[in-house]
This record gives C-alpha cells, structure tokens and sequence, in this order.
C-alpha cells in the first residue's frame, strides 16, 4: 500500500482533526454506497479506509512513524455493502413505493402515454411490503397447517404453509403489506418460514429419516412393528437377519414434492435390552463357539 | 436468523440505544418475531451504513433520514431501469438498434 498520509492528502504532522477531516470528505466521495455505479471508487475507498485505519488511530499512528509497522496488512475486513442488497428480495422492506407505474415522468414518452392524462392523475402509491417470521413445527412444515399469526399493528392473518414447506422458505401473500395511497395497490407480506427441528424425525430433500429401534429377536427372527410417520403409524415389516444401518424404505410417506411424494427412510438400530439376562449371556456364549463369524472382513485383517 | 444480540457484536460502533433508535425511526425494518426483531443480511449491511453515515461521517439524524430517503429512492430506479434495460434486450436486434439511436440523440 501507498503511503497512508499520501493517500488521505495529509502532511505526517497533520493533526488527529484534520486527519479525521480529511478522511470525512475522501469518505463522503467515494462510499460505495453512496456511489454505487462507480467501481474506481469503491477501489479507492478502501485504499482511504486502510490508510485511516493506521493514521487515524494514535496508537498506529505513532508506531507507523516510528517504522514499526507498515502500511501493509491494514486492510479491513470485507463487507458486502448495502448496495448489494438494495433491489434484491432482501431489502424490499426498503423500497421507496416508486413503481413502475408512478415514473411517468421518466417513461411516459416511452409507452406512449399521453402527459396530460398521465399529469392529471391523483398521486398514486403502492403500500410498502412487510415482513415478519414464522416458527412451525417440523409436523406441521412437512403436512401443512393454517397458522393465524397477529401483527405488531394488533391485526391478524391467516397464513396457509403450504405442505412440505422447507426451512428459510418465503411465503407471499399478495395484497397484505401496508394499503396503497390514492389506488395504489397494497403492499405484499413476505413471510420467512422457521421449521423447528423434531426429535424424531429428520428431512433429507423429500424424505423423512427417522432411526428405528428394533430388538435382537426381530433383527434376527423378523417382524412386524409400528412405525410413526408424518401422517400417524404403519405397520412395517422387519425382514429376517436385518443390521443395524440398513433402511428400510416406506414408498411416499416422505415430503409433498412436485408430482409426488418423497418417501420416508427408516434406519434400522439393534437396541439390547436394558438388562442382559443368564438365558442370553449363555447361549451367546455357546453360539460363540460354533458360529464366529467376522461383520468385519471388509476392512481387512486388523481386529 | 441474527438477532439484535449478533448484530451489536459484529458491529461494535453502534450502541444498544443508537440501533433501537434506528429501528423506532424505521431506518432499519427487520422483520418482527413476536416480540423480538430478526434481521437479515441486507439489514446488517444498512446497519454498516448507517453507523458509516451517523458514527463515522458525523451526518446527523437531522440530515440521515433525507440521505436515506434518496438513496432508496436511487436503488428503486436502478431496479426499474434494470427491469426496462431486460424487456428492452428482449426485443428484436432491429428495435433495440432503432431504441439506443433515439436515446443517443436526447443525450
């Protein structure tokens, strides 16, 4: 980096007010949000940035005189600027209500309006768009529910989440922002989707996950068990001498998604009993002997 | 999802009172959580600019929601202009040529 003192055009005996002024204006000129078609300025900003970062902190300062530190490495953090955001669906809470159709002005010779018509209509503005955030249950995200949430304004409004809605997902609702001035339509509520998560079960795209605890005697011999699903419990098979890890696959029990539905994927857990009975130690224990057999022979010779 | 928490600790320059003001003067809108507020990233970066304005380029909250109001004001024609520049790129070659002569003459 350059010189800091050359960059704020300061002399090194500048004093701490006429560094900090001298950054003020170089500031107000070249911020790139208050500049935001221009590139060459957001280069030279953070040229401006760095140099105050040293200059305009005594400490640094003094160092940097002293040659102990360098103009190097003062770079501040990279953030995104706001002009990033502006116009994009982040920041609609910040739009002006200056619509398409309110810059006749700017546009009217364009579509072909006639000005006289155009100048004699009554000021006109569409209502501001709102936002607001919405926990659900993971039940209720995954098959859908009517939730009436009340505004800060003490109104209420019924929203419908749609059903396999995911997390972070924005619902509109068209027309349930702030009214419009003058038959301006009425602004538009966003509202951001929290699925909570669930003890049970997980979601992986259109599939519900869930762990499924099966006994030794059903693992080896298998069986029919109830299993919850998002939509209350089946009745599913345990094939002979399954393993703990495989799954079983539960055809369209999983998350709404276009044409369809996904399925739900049941991982199979051996769980012992909480208390090993004589019976089982001593037929393990005979089994043993006859029957060793190595689950892991796949990860080659090691125990 | 940032809460008021988040942003006071990525942002130090600003104070607990200055961004409440903020929000009361509606120069911030995060969305309402009940009772509390979230903010998303394009909130945080308006907080940056704020703290930039207000804290930074001593402009005060005489002059701050006037500053706010244009630079609004310029983002929402900089959408429009970007959503007439798309329907005009949609057009035949021989309308978009005819279009960028007209629009060099008026310059």
């Amino acid at each position: 980096m350059e010189d800091p003192y050359k960059i704020l055009g300061v002399s090194k005996d500048a004093s701490e007010a006429d560094i900090k002024k001298a950054y003020r204006k170089l500031a107000k000129e070249l911020h790139p949000d208050l500049n935001p078609t221009d590139k060459g300025a957001e280069e030279r900003f953070k040229e401006v940035a760095a140099a105050f970062g040293i200059v305009g902190d005594a400490e640094k300062r003094a160092k940097f005189d002293k040659g102990e530190i360098d103009a190097s490495g003062a770079e501040r953090p990279e953030h995104r600027y706001y002009k990033e955001y502006a116009g994009g669906d982040q920041a609609r809470q910040y739009r002006s209500g200056a619509h398409f159709d309110d810059l006749s002005d700017v546009f009217a010779d364009l579509f072909g309006h006639d000005q006289q018509d155009q100048r004699s209509q009554q000021f006109k503005m569409r209502g501001r768009d709102v936002r607001y955030h919405l926990a659900v249950s993971f039940l209720h995200a995954a098959t859908g529910e009517t939730t009436r949430i009340t505004l800060p304004n003490g109104t209420s409004l019924d929203v419908k989440v749609p059903e396999g809605v995911k997390h972070g997902q924005t619902i509109r609702l068209r027309g349930k922002g702030e009214p419009g001035l003058g038959g301006g339509g009425d602004g538009d509520a966003f509202i951001e989707i929290e699925v909570r998560p669930d003890a049970l079960f997980r979601r992986e795209a259109d599939d519900i996950v869930i762990d499924l605890p099966i006994t030794i005697d059903e693992a080896v011999l298998g069986g029919k068990v109830e299993v919850p699903t998002i939509d209350g419990s089946v009745r599913v098979a345990i094939p002979k001498g399954s393993s703990s890890g495989q799954s079983l696959r539960l055809k369209r029990k999983g998350v709404k998604k276009a044409g369809g539905k996904g399925d739900q994927r049941c991982i199979l857990k051996i769980t012992l009993p909480d208390e090993m009975d004589e019976e089982l130690i001593t037929f393990m224990e005979k089994w043993r002997e006859t029957h060793a057999y190595n689950p892991r022979a796949a990860m080659g010779d090691k125990p | 999802m940032i809460t008021e928490h988040d942003v006071l600790l990525k942002i130090e320059s600003v104070t607990a009172v200055q961004l409440r003001v903020w929000i009361t003067e509606e120069w911030v809108r995060p969305a309402q959580s009940g009772s509390a507020v979230t903010f998303n990233e394009a909130d945080l970066a308006r907080i940056r600019l704020l703290d930039m304005l207000n804290n930074q380029l001593g402009i005060d909250s005489e002059a701050l929601p006037i500053i706010l109001s244009l630079l609004d004001q310029v983002h929402d024609l900089r959408e429009q202009m970007r959503i007439l520049c798309t329907a005009v790129q949609a057009q035949p070659d021989d309308i978009r040529a005819e279009i960028l002569k007209q629009a060099r003459k008026k310059q």
